[in-house]
């Protein structure tokens, strides 16, 4: 069976207050996330692709399979779908190894996406198999739901906020599940959320959401470092940073990871801390990281500072300057890296790698854009007062 | 003493529930199933047909039954077409008067029981890869089973305590439509008290009996399931 099928969607469905309507072709490959805030259509979109909102008009195809258009209409049970529901959701007369067991029986043909005794190591189910539902925590639940989307064998797994109702321990407990099964599975996951902190751990790409359309996508970096949409508020805007480890000074207990663009510094606390995550298992998945700067951890100055506490000091050059939500703010976009002279085109850059540079948005007053008399273009120096790591 | 005739009235009675019992099940499970996932404008109109006889006096039912049953009624002209006898003083007139009385007490429990269970359920199912036939009978089946227990109970108890469609309907005849409540209203009527005890005292047990033993029932597997495992779950 051939994994790995894009899904192309153009899904027209009234609701009360506005009409969703997305027409979007979903990456073959990797945890597209699908974000906005309540309300904004993300579990009805997630429902049409599942075929359970049978009022919507839509085009649903994945790879070349036609689940619905204006002729056809396969059923649920008849799509190649692992489902997880915002609620923890199980057939609550089965025990835990019967409700598996029902997804297992069920089970799309084809060579398994995933091993029974796999699943359950990776979820840790074994303490619970005898149990009832109802005698589970929201998060036992959970991880149960989730396997069983697994078992099912499915081309295409779609996630409905798993962790939104649970408390944050619970959270915790499954967000380092949701990152090894991302990794490992070789199936397109769509992961509807309205948390950053899902999305930034989680996500490749991003499909931002208001109101019913699409009001924003791509690569979780760029859709998160837009200035001006309004889906974003202005705490969830952020640079995302992917980068690699190559070096731990153990004297002074820092990191130093390495982006297209530049450096970081990263006290190693985070990573000792970091969930299950320790530094010895980095270096086993190859130092991969991915780090976050918030806009107002991230000051301009048009020299580089040597008598700083910061250590985080980087050259970089302007892109865009943007009107900030909070009034006397202002965001500057800049893009990391040795840039040479003063370029005014942004996509110009020195670097002789492919990958895509990093961006960062530094959220400054607009009365230091004015005494700085800063311009696109501009050739600065950003000062990270701190990062965090995310994964 | 219990004579013949009480026993046989009493044979009769329990044969009859038993038949009603397992033809309503057969049929109120599915009516109750399309009541509660249809979206159909008319289903009010089909619920309050279900639900009259619930409202209405036990001999308004057997009197329009009686007519639409004999010799001149639409149901006795089709009978009657198919080479079989008028229903009413029969056994079988009995068994689909009861039918039509005892429906209501049979189907709203188990109703009930699948709009309690919810739309989440079915739709695990469905994206566990259940077709609807599948979902049916190994999800909302299970999962209604107190209210279909609820409902078989009901409809066998009501069968037997029925009197006045069976008197409409039925009349009393020995071993044919003689039922235990007519019987002892017969024996009342003769000023026969001591055999009237004996059916009546009977009967009291009985339910008592039964309906102690079905909650004695759903007791058990309450107790059952949440001693399945010790209560460490929330560390």
């Amino acid at each position: 069976m051939q994994r790995n099928k894009a899904l192309s969607i153009n899904i027209q469905l009234p609701r009360d207050n506005f009409c969703l309507q997305v027409e979007f072709e979903f990456p073959a490959t990797g945890v597209t996330a699908i974000f906005g805030h309540s309300g904004c259509g993300k579990t009805s979109l997630l429902r049409c692709i599942a075929g359970l909102e049978s009022s919507a008009v839509s085009l649903i195809q994945l790879g070349s399979t036609i689940w619905q258009d204006k002729q056809t209409y396969i059923a649920t049970h008849q799509r190649s779908i692992g489902y997880v529901f915002q609620e923890p959701s199980l057939l609550p007369h089965l025990r835990v190894k019967n409700n598996l067991k029902f997804a297992l029986k069920r089970a799309n043909a084809g060579e398994p996406l995933i091993q029974y005794h796999e699943v359950i190591e990776l979820l840790g189910l074994n303490p619970v198999l005898e149990s009832y539902p109802e005698q589970l925590s929201g998060g036992e639940k959970q991880r149960v739901a989730i396997a069983c989307a697994l078992l099912i064998n499915p081309q295409i797994l779609l996630m409905d906020e798993p962790l939104a109702s649970l408390d944050k321990p619970r959270k915790l407990e499954i967000l380092p599940f949701l990152e090894k099964l991302t990794r490992q599975l070789n199936i397109p996951i769509l992961y509807v959320t309205h948390s950053t902190d899902e999305v930034f751990r989680l996500a490749d790409q991003v499909l931002l959401l208001e109101q019913g359309k699409v009001a924003a996508h791509g690569g979780l970096a760029q859709v998160f470092s837009q200035i001006n949409t309004p889906a974003l508020t202005p705490l969830e805007r952020a640079s995302v940073i992917m980068g690699e480890i190559i070096e731990h000074d153990t004297q002074w207990h820092l990191m130093r990871v390495r982006f297209t663009g530049g450096e970081l510094w990263l006290s190693d606390h985070q990573f000792k801390t970091f969930g299950q995550a320790n530094i010895a298992k980095y270096q086993e998945m190859g130092n991969q990281v991915r780090v976050s700067v918030h806009p107002k951890d991230v000051s301009i100055a048009l020299e580089a500072q040597q008598d700083s506490s910061i250590l985080n000091i980087l050259s970089a050059i302007i892109i865009d300057i943007g009107k900030s939500d909070e009034q006397g703010f202002v965001l500057i976009k800049v893009q990391a890296g040795p840039h040479t002279s003063q370029l005014n085109t942004p996509q110009i850059n020195t670097l002789q790698t492919k990958e895509q540079p990093v961006e960062l948005l530094a959220s400054i007053t607009a009365r230091s854009l004015h005494q700085l008399n800063l311009a696109i273009g501009q050739l600065i120096w950003v000062q990270i007062k701190s990062a965090a790591l995310l994964r | 003493m219990i004579t013949n005739a009480d026993w046989s009235a009493i044979i009769l009675t329990f044969k009859l529930a038993f038949t009603v019992t397992v033809i309503l099940l057969v049929i109120g499970v599915p009516i109750a199933w399309w009541l509660s996932r249809s979206t159909s404008i008319f289903k009010p109109f089909w619920s309050a047909l279900i639900a009259m006889p619930l409202v209405l006096p036990p001999t308004v039912i057997g009197f329009y039954l009686l007519v639409f049953m004999g010799p001149h009624g639409a149901i006795g002209e089709f009978t009657h077409w198919l080479g079989l006898d008028y229903l009413p003083f029969t056994f079988a007139g009995l068994v689909v008067a009861s039918i039509i009385y005892s429906l209501p007490f049979v189907v709203q429990p188990i109703h009930n029981a699948f709009q309690a269970m919810g739309e989440r359920p079915l739709e695990v199912a469905a994206t566990l890869g259940a077709s609807p036939i599948d979902v049916f009978f190994n999800v909302a089946l299970p999962l209604a089973k107190p209210g279909i227990i609820v409902g078989a109970v009901l409809g066998f108890a009501h069968t037997i305590g029925e009197f006045g469609i069976v008197l409409m309907i039925g009349g009393n005849i020995p071993g044919e439509t003689q039922v235990l409540s007519v019987l002892l209203y017969d024996h009342v009527e003769a000023l026969e008290y001591t055999r009237a005890h004996w059916l009546a005292g009977g009967l009291m047990l009985f339910s008592l009996v039964v309906l102690g033993f079905l909650f004695a029932l759903n007791q058990k597997a309450f107790w059952n399931r949440n001693n399945a495992r010790p209560s460490n779950e929330q560390i």
